[in-house]
């Protein structure tokens, strides 16, 4: 038997569930369904997943905002009524509030722009077909498949201020003098944190930046060159911008990890040192399991939920006027 | 070809039959296994796991050896109930904050369960989630048991937990032999401290160590520095509220830790390490003490096969009270435990010299029962239980001040650390007086 390539086999797969779904929709035709009923029976497709997501979604999400007017410590039953006082002191009396956005605001530019950077020099340096593509391919994309808690441990030992790879290295190269407490300092804690942290996604991010350039026809680029574009103008005026699909799926991605950021800062330093690295995340997390502060807590979620939601919203706004450009 | 119609009855029959075939296959297996179950078990006439009353027991020993002390308790207790088995549940300790408020409120809450900090017990009792044991407490005479350590279970006149091992931090761990080396007696006044922590210095050596990544060990320096420089009075005061941050007393004691530490007294950078990065150091002699530390301190010495030592935190002046932080790590029944009655026989079992004598054998931890016998114990260990059952105590950062205090104190102490000027004591006084106003105000 012929051994078959792995796009022949793929290639064959999509053959098979393309005649499946013509078949479908032709069956459909011969159950003989009124356009009535067809939409029904979509509805009742449609209803699991719509059952799933408003029983772990939007009932979590309404019960959130309902205690979010509540002052309550997260165990008594909910009594003490207090309207929108909980936004009122976070957003008008609570100095570690703005503390935590202003740091959450800090880290999302850094932890969206890391990958991105890197992920595309990556993806250009890789276009140019140089061999063993497939390597650093898989070299980059590995730590995606790593859990966050061992990159925080591994990351944690490297940031060691005595024993750690970091300083060591500095001094091995007679720059002791660069060599720095990095997870207690006030200046580097947040950017120590974030590179240890969206350094896993550079591999997502060349992946989807290899594709779009891919997907760009070679006359472009040929073209270009003839009429005498050098080649920071190529990729400044035709890569980029033909990019943009792609940097609407990356940036989209990383921008919503970095608002939901838990597990590494509060494994390496818990939002330290003293509020340093205290992010909107943590800072929830110290107001409902600390000072059992659960309805201010709620509130805080909501505030979290609105600003991620007012990012997906511009995301997929972006898509929508994309795909209509296309 | 003849093509076949599916008509929508039988679109619609097949889909229920298969719909419902589907929920009986996820029913019928367990029922038909649980029944072949019984009758495979109802053959052996003995004593069989599904014919024991069932405990859950939730704690917070994940660790060596606390987990080898109490598997061996566990052991013990359903070896004297034979008609009982434990359910144990080890959460570790941090992920405990988390998971034991939210456990506890479910309709099926653990029977026995280790409410660790102060604050979450008050909290879980008002919100009526912890069984009443004050009954238990006159009946089996319990105050005898524990001596003043019963107190710790104390809140609002009734009592809510038993103790069980103690959560000491007596004061300073040293090294008899270095101590020896350098000419240096244990000291007991601060006086006396500061000419050893400046005898180190002068050696080149780190005199002290903290590990303040996690937050919570510089706060006991700040709470001894407090007991000494203001007494109870002042520290319970600002458990209360009736004495606050921005007093003298409690800013001379801020301004204490700061002159050691503009001296370089204590191991660089105390925020960027944990205790357990620590150890190494001490015990290879490049720090001089550990302090104040707990009995792991004395734990961790010993693996490293050094004999280490302590001394009370050192006094203001002679003639002072040695006052020591000591809390318990109690347990406590759940109001709507599942298995109240064999919860009662656990907890009673838990406080008992037989259970405290067989923790204590495996970890050389100290425990709450007096009755203890601790002749075996390395001599620190015995000069611990004995302070602790005989010395004025108080409970730690995190049990004894409102959560309000501490979550704001430990990011503050931990700024304070890294730059301890006045100005940032009177930063951080000041946010930590604040935040316990706010709280006292919202009841």
């Amino acid at each position: 038997m012929e051994k078959k390539g792995y796009f022949q086999a793929m290639q064959d797969w999509h053959t098979v569930l393309h005649s499946a779904v013509c078949r479908i929709k032709r069956d459909t035709y011969i159950w003989h369904l009124s356009s009535s009923t067809s939409i029904l029976v979509g509805y009742l497709l449609m209803l699991p997943t719509v059952a799933l997501v408003a029983l772990f979604w939007w009932y979590p999400l309404l019960e959130v905002l309902y205690a979010s007017f509540f002052n309550w410590d997260g165990l008594s039953p909910l009594q003490h009524f207090v309207g929108l006082a909980n936004y009122r002191t976070l957003l008008f009396e609570d100095p570690y509030f703005w503390n935590a956005v202003k740091n959450t605001l800090i880290w999302s530019a850094m932890y969206v722009t890391i990958p991105v950077v890197i992920g595309l020099v990556a993806a250009l340096m890789l276009n140019a077909r140089i061999g063993g593509e497939n390597i650093f391919k898989g070299i980059l994309y590995l730590p995606s498949a790593i859990s966050f808690a061992v990159v925080a441990f591994i990351w944690g030992w490297m940031y060691h201020p005595a024993g750690g790879l970091i300083n060591q290295m500095l001094r091995a190269l007679n720059l002791g003098v660069l060599a720095q407490p990095w997870l207690a300092s006030n200046t580097f804690v947040l950017p120590a944190i974030n590179i240890a942290s969206s350094w896993v996604h550079v591999g997502f991010a060349l992946v989807v930046f290899l594709a779009g350039l891919r997907s760009i026809p070679d006359e472009l680029i040929e073209a270009a060159t003839i009429d005498g574009a050098s080649q920071w103008q190529t990729i400044r005026h035709i890569l980029i911008p033909l990019l943009r699909p792609a940097f609407t799926v990356v940036l989209g991605w990383t921008l919503m990890l970095s608002v939901n950021v838990f597990d590494q800062i509060n494994i390496l330093t818990k939002g330290g040192p003293g509020r340093a690295s205290e992010v909107l995340s943590i800072y929830l997390y110290v107001k409902t399991f600390l000072e059992h502060q659960a309805g201010m807590a709620s509130a805080v979620g909501i505030i979290m939920f609105l600003l991620a939601a007012a990012g997906g919203i511009l995301y997929v706004r972006q898509m929508i006027s994309q795909e209509v450009t296309a | 070809m003849k093509t076949k119609v599916l008509s929508r009855r039988r679109f619609l029959r097949t889909a229920a039959l298969v719909g419902g075939s589907l929920a009986v296959t996820n029913l019928v297996p367990a029922q038909v296994s649980a029944a072949a179950k019984n009758q495979f078990t109802s053959s052996y006439p003995a004593v069989s796991a599904q014919e024991k009353k069932l405990v859950s027991f939730w704690h917070i020993y994940t660790e060596e050896p606390r987990n080898k002390g109490v598997e061996a308790v566990i052991s013990a207790f359903e070896k004297a109930y034979p008609e009982i088995k434990v359910e144990a549940n080890a959460v570790f300790h941090q992920d405990a904050k988390v998971v034991f408020p939210n456990v506890i409120k479910t309709s099926r809450p653990p029977d026995v369960i280790q409410l660790r900090t102060t604050s979450l017990a008050r909290i879980s009792i008002d919100a009526g989630l912890v069984m009443d044991i004050t009954e238990m407490y006159e009946e089996k005479g319990y105050d005898k048991r524990f001596g003043p350590l019963g107190d710790t279970a104390d809140w609002k006149g009734r009592k809510w937990s038993i103790p069980f091992n103690l959560d000491q931090f007596p004061g300073v761990w040293y090294f008899k032999d270095v101590f020896e080396k350098m000419g240096l007696k244990p000291p007991t006044t601060l006086d006396e401290l500061e000419v050893i922590l400046a005898e180190f210095k002068k050696n080149n050596i780190s005199a002290i160590w903290i590990g303040n990544r996690d937050r919570w060990h510089a706060p006991y320096m700040v709470e001894y520095l407090i007991l000494r420089l203001g007494g109870v009075k002042t520290w319970k005061g600002l458990a209360d509220g009736s004495a606050h941050w921005t007093d003298p007393e409690v800013v001379a004691a801020f301004e204490k830790f700061a002159d050691w530490l503009n001296k370089g007294y204590f191991y660089p950078d105390m925020n960027a390490y944990d205790i357990t990065d620590l150890y190494p150091y001490w015990t290879s002699d490049q720090i001089g003490m550990c302090g104040p530390c707990g009995p792991w301190a004395f734990e961790n010495a010993k693996l490293a096969g050094r004999d280490a030592d302590y001394f009370p935190f050192p006094v203001l002046k002679e003639g002072d009270p040695v006052v020591g932080i000591v809390n318990a790590e109690p347990f406590s029944i759940s109001k709507n435990a599942p298995h109240p009655e064999e919860a009662k026989l656990l907890l009673d079992f838990l406080g008992s010299k037989e259970a405290q004598q067989i923790f204590m054998d495996i970890t050389n931890i100290p425990m709450a029962n007096l009755d203890v016998d601790v002749s075996n114990q390395p001599e620190p260990i015995q000069k611990m239980i004995k302070d602790a059952h005989t010395l004025p105590s108080v409970l730690g950062f995190d049990w004894d001040l409102p959560e309000a205090a501490f979550s704001v104190a430990q990011p503050a102490i931990q700024e304070f650390v890294a730059d301890p000027t006045p100005a940032t004591i009177a930063k951080v006084t000041k946010e930590i007086e604040d935040s316990v106003q706010k709280w006292l105000q919202q009841g």
